[in-house]
């Protein structure tokens, strides 16, 4: 068989079980556990807190004359 | 639009940090995915901001007394950008460290430190440019 048949058997084979591989969050089990962890919550705060933080001095700001 | 630059230009372009990279190196890729998800919720949040700010200039519009000018237009784009860029900064890179500007290198604090100078200094220079604007438009109002 040819080195370049095969590797390509090679690849299809572990395009069809290489479930590490898969960059999607609904159907990817251990991204699913790595994001919905215990601090999910405080990383999702963390996150909005500069645009909170944006919101409130622009509504100070649009206060001023 | 400063959120979008960040997370287009420094997080997926030139990759040189991602939204908890400090936290969570992206050295495997899980790690690398669990990163893009949070990136994700960054420019979710920056879209929504975006949306928001979008429908009050349209209000905006139609109040009488809007000073409608180009230079207070762009000023407040650059304001908008560079008030974004100093309080995401002191926020995520300072006080909760979870990214650096440029994780990879040897400086990480100068990084830090030259992104907010550079974002002084436009929310400067934009504030005078909004001022700028508002005394033109004063000056051409009838009597």
């Amino acid at each position: 068989m040819a080195a370049g048949l095969r590797f390509c058997f090679l690849l299809v084979g572990l395009m069809l079980t290489g479930t590490v591989a898969m960059a999607c969050t609904t159907c990817n089990p251990p991204l699913q556990a790595a994001i919905f962890r215990e601090n999910f919550l405080s990383r999702f705060l963390f996150i909005l807190l500069p645009f909170v933080v944006v919101g409130l001095i622009c509504m100070r700001l649009s206060k001023l004359k | 639009m400063g959120g979008f630059v960040d997370g287009i230009v420094l997080h997926q372009i030139l990759q040189w940090h991602q939204m908890l990279s400090a936290k969570l190196p992206p050295d495997t890729l899980l790690n690398k995915e669990v990163n893009m998800f949070w990136d994700g919720i960054f420019h979710a949040f920056t879209w929504l901001t975006t949306a928001v700010g979008i429908g009050l200039l349209w209000r905006l519009i139609y109040r009488r007394d809007a000073a409608l000018s180009n230079r207070i237009f762009v000023g407040g784009l650059f304001f908008g950008f560079g008030l974004f860029n100093v309080v995401e900064g002191l926020i995520d890179h300072h006080l909760l460290k979870l990214h650096n500007v440029r994780e990879i290198s040897e400086s990480q604090g100068l990084w830090n430190w030259g992104f907010i100078l550079v974002s002084l200094l436009m929310l400067a220079g934009s504030w005078l440019a909004i001022q700028k604007g508002r005394r033109d438009v004063h000056r051409q109002l009838p009597g």
